[in-house]
């Protein structure tokens, strides 16, 4: 690790500002759970560091009084699940926000670092995609919003260009007779990172026996986190029975795309892409079904 | 006399003879009678003066750690197996 | 004088302090976080050791050049395999067993030749440990890369690239003619194997492959050596034998191993990996060259790539046998990783293979096989757990071909005293039988299995342990107490298990002993702790010590009153006067009255034992399979093992369950992941799955106790034996589960999904089966 500068600037301007030092690389730092393990371990170098942990945009986490919530980028994953009013509206969420790493990490690690770290794998992105989560970005020039299935392009790169910070998730309010559910595969029950992961979000008819919309995002099966568009597509109005669960896991899987490595096996990824979006599905309907 | 137990790859030097006698009262000495029977046997079993490394000789069941100087009594058997260590 | 060992029991086993659970002698220490490991060692003006290690798999070195790096920030010296002194020594004896001088160099710093990733190849001694890293990256060396042989089957062929080129086949003494990268082939065989076969109604022929496993012991590996200007040397390591830290640190630098002080520091586990060094020699190499002490530490991904793994194994089975169960006859083959250099435990799994059977007629092969991987070391029963796993697995199926429950079969065929073991070795009384009869009467195996895609499985297992040599010292303190000095690294709670000997011989509390661990030159030699054998032989020197202090107390007393020694009789830890009855001390006075007696007391003793018991595990598991995902998860344990004598049985039960947990990973999560050109992929404990609490299940122990003959309370080790059986028990779970038998290790949930996948013939298109 070699030596680099530290700030920890108190308003946000001021952070662009830093952000934007001609001639010297800066890392946004948050939760640091991946960023001080890259700069001691794999050799990842900057000139500073910033830290956002102090900047009240970045960790404001409300509800927006029926508009839904924000949640700040620097937000921990133990905050967001310990919050009871919000995890009864945002069940995928919270499957994800209870599963990445372990509760030491969880009272680090933010939903808007995993989402800067870009990994394929990321376990926050799949269930943010079905929750429909728009992206707030800030920069000297400006703000501009983002879907957040597009805001990673590659392994380890996002839509941010040089200057631009994430500053917070906007989610949008659930609607009536709304479900949803993030599940990962991993080879052991904890410790371990996503082999596929699968985040689905429903809205169910009155009578709780027809879905009238539907998400799924896959994680782990592709270079990014993907949003299966076709799902949406063509299973809105079917019932929820097993046969749609079973359509729609065949999409998810012609969708995957993955690599082989060290976690898992090309052919198995794409498996577990349909097994998971079946079963996220099927709890998902069952989370609406309870609310009915 | 006492008995001695050639190993399996042993059994080409004594004619495939598994079971053999010689005299002696050390285990080097046993070898050292036995090598006048099937000549080329000590060579096989010794190697600078030692039992060939990771070989052990094994008096009655109980491996010895004294190796080449083990005692040998009249009735005793002997056999060559490899050494261990554990972990 | 009559012993202490027929006093009145507190436990009801005839003993009072045997078998019962003190707390341990180190429990403080540990859980307030100040037992002082290799890494907490602070000397003044200390510089940081770190090493270069090899990119690639296989290469020859061209060239290397240190100028840069030497010139670099903060840098003090850089070594390489060129700064090795000269020696005429091939072997070098390492107490337990002698070593190959050229493969113990070249493996810690290479000569002329990469043999895997990791290989060290130079090292750096620096102000901060930041700069030394810096200027490893420095060094610049050419290299002629080479095509790295990585599976045993690849390595055996006939035309494979060589590791060594000198490297003959060595068939008990004799050469093969053409260089090859078998070191060694071996071969047992008792009675007639073809008749054996002949004899029997079905023949089961099974072939196996396993991965390669770390020990995976959370301290990685660490050394600070100081290189007086008087020529003495002094080595802070974490180890499992501080004299042999001694041994090959002064084989390798030919020096005397006089002139070397080894300090064992606290021990954050080494299951065998930590036997041979890797950073001593180095550190005190960078410490003669600079003058100063020089402190080293590896990271996770070194210990990975350049320590310790135990073999993955390629392994041929055949099994005949008669339609009531009875074997006939058992063949085997075992090929075992060595890594670069000879030495796998081949020659141990061969002996355990069919180890808990009486078989008339046997042969096993064992091939020991160079790869381009690390150099293996021992782990926990060394060798066993490859070899189980494929006979274990066979006998499952023999059962349920004969349609025999797998406990029954295995009774049938059981080893007993007077068996001969493949080897040749007749066992003395054994405690196998009496696990299995444990395990059908419990309640675990009587408990129905419920559920869809859940099993159960059985295995057994054996494991010799060792004797060795050990020493300890004992001295009496003035109030009572007394020290217990030993040269057993405490790897599994040694200084407790010994501390109750020596109390139950001295009819004292265990409270009232404290056993320390010491350096090289503070105590008699002691082999190293390993072969699960310093319960049983360091405690044979314990109760011999403890006799002499008895001993030397009662003259003490006699002395006190004037009679003849003759004259004292001992009943715990009271001595009397026979002729007297009214002149009688307890040993705490008789301590407070040792000045008036003639001054300090102090015994020692060193052994060299026989009479080592070996020991027999069987164990039960219940398993269930996601049928989607491949998953396996362990739903309950019961491991039953003769263990002689539980000195403190909490320890024994922590063993126990340590060793199942050990070969539970080993089953179903761990194993090193390589790619074409030879680089581990998993080289960290996130990729390399060991499991975690929340994977398993509470292990539960039945501890048989079947005494050996060949100590006073009936010790056997028990470290080693529990990780024999649990690989074959999951996968005979995992067969009764899912219907499918897996012959590889891991079985992992890809492994399991693809076997699974395949029986349902939806294997995608493209898909290896």
């Amino acid at each position: 690790m070699d030596a680099f500068d530290y700030f920890a600037p108190d308003n946000l301007s001021e952070a662009l500002t830093l952000l934007a030092t001609p001639n010297k690389t800066s890392r946004p730092l948050a939760g640091g759970t991946d960023l001080i393990v890259q700069l001691r371990e794999t050799g990842l170098k900057c000139d500073q560091v910033i830290d956002l942990k102090n900047l009240a945009e970045l960790t404001q986490f409300q509800s927006e009084g029926g508009k839904g919530w924000t949640i700040g980028a620097a937000v921990p994953c133990s905050e967001i699940y310990e919050n009871a009013e919000f995890a009864s509206q945002y069940p995928g969420i919270i499957d994800a926000a209870s599963l990445i790493g372990g509760i030491q990490i969880q009272n680090r690690a933010s939903f808007g670092g995993n989402l800067c770290n870009a990994s394929p794998a990321a376990d926050a992105i799949p269930a943010l995609i079905a929750h429909s989560v728009t992206c707030q970005v800030a920069s000297k020039s400006g703000t501009r919003e983002v879907n957040v299935e597009d805001f990673c392009q590659s392994p380890g790169k996002t839509v941010l260009s040089e200057g631009e910070i994430l500053v917070s998730l906007k989610l949008p309010a659930t609607p009536k007779r709304f479900g949803a559910a993030y599940q990962r595969f991993i080879p052991r029950n904890e410790m371990d990172i996503a082999v596929a992961g699968a985040g689905s979000s429903v809205v169910l008819s009155e009578d709780g026996k027809t879905i009238e919309s539907l998400r799924v995002g896959l994680g782990a099966v592709a270079p990014t986190p993907l949003l299966v568009q076709e799902i949406s597509d063509k299973l809105k109005g079917k019932e929820v029975d097993s046969a749609t669960f079973e359509q729609a896991a065949e999409i998810a899987r012609s969708y995957a795309n993955p690599i082989s490595d060290t976690r898992g096996e090309d052919w198995q990824r794409v498996h577990l892409a349909g097994v998971l979006t079946q079963r996220t599905l099927q709890i998902a309907c069952e989370r609406a079904q309870a609310a009915l | 006399m006492p008995k001695i137990i050639i190993p399996s790859q042993l059994r080409e030097v004594t004619g495939g003879e598994a079971n053999v006698s010689a005299q002696g009262s050390t285990v080097l000495e046993l070898i050292e009678n036995l090598d006048e029977q099937y000549p080329g046997i000590r060579d096989r079993l010794i190697e600078d003066g030692k039992l060939r490394m990771g070989l052990a000789a094994a008096v009655d069941n109980e491996v010895s750690s004294y190796g080449l100087k083990q005692k040998v009594s009249e009735g005793s058997t002997v056999q060559f197996i490899p050494a261990i260590s554990g972990g | 004088m009559s012993g202490s060992n027929n006093g009145n029991s507190q436990n009801g086993n005839g003993y009072r302090i045997i078998g019962s659970r003190p707390v341990r002698h180190d429990g403080v220490d540990k859980v307030t976080g100040r037992a002082l490991y290799g890494a907490d060692l602070r000397l003044s003006d200390c510089l940081h050791g770190k090493v270069l290690r090899s990119p690639h798999a296989h290469a020859r070195i061209l060239s290397i050049d240190t100028s840069e790096a030497l010139a670099s920030p903060g840098v003090k010296a850089v070594i390489t395999s060129a700064d090795y002194p000269e020696t005429e020594s091939k072997i070098i004896d390492l107490g337990e067993g002698p070593a190959i001088l050229k493969d113990l160099r070249a493996n810690l710093l290479a000569d002329g030749k990469v043999l895997y990733k990791g290989h060290p190849i130079a090292a750096v001694a620096a102000t901060d440990p930041f700069l030394a890293r810096e200027a490893t990256k420095k060094i610049k060396v050419e290299y002629e890369v080479l095509k790295p042989v990585l599976h045993i089957n690849d390595a055996m062929a006939e035309g494979s690239p060589l590791l060594h080129e000198d490297l003959h086949t060595d068939s008990l003494g004799k050469k093969s003619d053409k260089p090859s990268n078998v070191a060694k082939h071996l071969r047992f065989e008792i009675g007639d194997i073809d008749k054996g076969f002949a004899e029997a109604d079905e023949i089961f022929e099974r072939e196996f492959d396993t991965a390669m496993v770390h020990q995976g012991y959370i301290e990685p590996h660490n050394a600070t050596a100081l290189w007086n200007a008087d020529g003495h040397l002094t080595i802070w390591s974490s180890t499992q034998g501080a004299f042999s830290v001694r041994a090959q640190t002064a084989g390798i630098l030919n020096i005397p191993e006089s002139s070397i002080k080894a300090v064992p520091m606290e021990i954050g586990g080494g299951f065998g990996g930590k036997i041979p060094v890797y950073l001593e020699p180095i550190a005190a190499m960078l410490s003669k060259e600079t003058g100063k002490a020089v402190k080293m530490t590896m990271d996770r991904d070194e210990v990975f790539e350049s320590t310790g793994p135990t073999p993955g194994s390629v392994i041929k089975v055949k099994i005949g046998v008669k339609k009531n169960g009875k074997i006939t006859a058992a063949d085997a083959s075992l090929a075992y990783e060595a890594g670069a250099f000879q030495g796998s435990p081949v020659n141990c799994g061969m002996m355990c293979i069919f180890a808990p059977y009486d078989i008339e007629h046997v042969r096993v092969d064992g091939y020991d096989v160079l790869v381009n991987k690390p150099k293996t070391a021992a782990y926990r029963a060394p060798g066993a757990t490859n070899a189980s796993m494929a006979s274990e697995t066979v006998i499952d199926e023999i059962a349920r071909w004969a349609s025999l429950d797998p406990i029954e079969l295995r009774k049938l065929n059981a080893a007993k005293e007077g068996t001969v073991r493949a080897d040749g070795l007749a066992y003395p009384r054994i405690g196998y039988v009496e696990t299995l009869e444990a395990c059908e009467s419990h309640e675990h195996y009587k408990a129905p299995k419920e559920g869809s895609f859940r099993g159960r499985g059985v295995a057994s297992g054996f494991w010799f342990n060792c004797g060795f040599k050990s020493s300890v010292t004992v001295s009496v303190e003035k109030d009572g107490t007394v020290r217990l000095i030993e040269g057993s690294t405490d790897i599994g709670g040694t200084r407790t298990s010994l501390a109750m000997q020596l109390a139950e011989i001295l009819g004292i509390e265990a409270e009232d002993v404290r056993p320390m661990v010491v350096d090289t030159d503070s105590v008699g030699y002691t082999d190293i702790t390993g072969g699960s054998r310093v319960t049983f032989a360091t405690g044979l020197a314990v109760i011999e010590a403890g006799k002499k202090v008895q001993q030397e107390m009662a003259r003490r007393a006699a002395q006190l009153w004037e009679v003849d020694a003759s004259d004292v009789e001992v009943e715990l830890d009271v001595y009397r006067s026979k002729s007297d009855s009214s002149k009688s001390i307890t040993f705490k006075e008789l301590a407070g009255s040792l000045d008036e007696t003639g001054g300090a007391l102090s015994e020692q003793a060193s052994v060299s034992p026989q009479g080592v018991g070996g020991g027999f595990g069987t164990h039960i598991v219940d398993v269930e399979v996601d049928p989607d995902t491949g998953k396996v998860q362990v739903l309950r344990y019961t491991a039953a093992q003769d263990v002689g004598k539980a000195i403190h049985p909490s320890y024994v039960e922590g063993q126990i369950q340590g060793g199942a947990v050990q070969g539970i990973g080993w089953a179903i999560y761990e194993g090193y992941h390589y790619n074409e050109d030879g680089h581990m992929t998993n080289a960290n404990f996130l990729d390399y799955r060991m499991p975690t609490t929340l994977d398993l299940p509470m292990i539960d122990t039945i501890l048989v106790e079947v005494p050996n003959p060949g100590h006073p309370f009936g010790v056997r080790g028990v470290g080693e034996v529990p990780i024999v059986p649990p690989c074959a028990a999951l996968a005979n779970a995992i067969y009764d589960a899912i219907g499918i038998r897996l012959r590889e290790l891991p079985m992992n949930s890809t492994r399991v999904l693809k076997a699974l996948l395949k029986e349902k013939g939806a294997l995608p298109q493209g898909v290896e089966a």
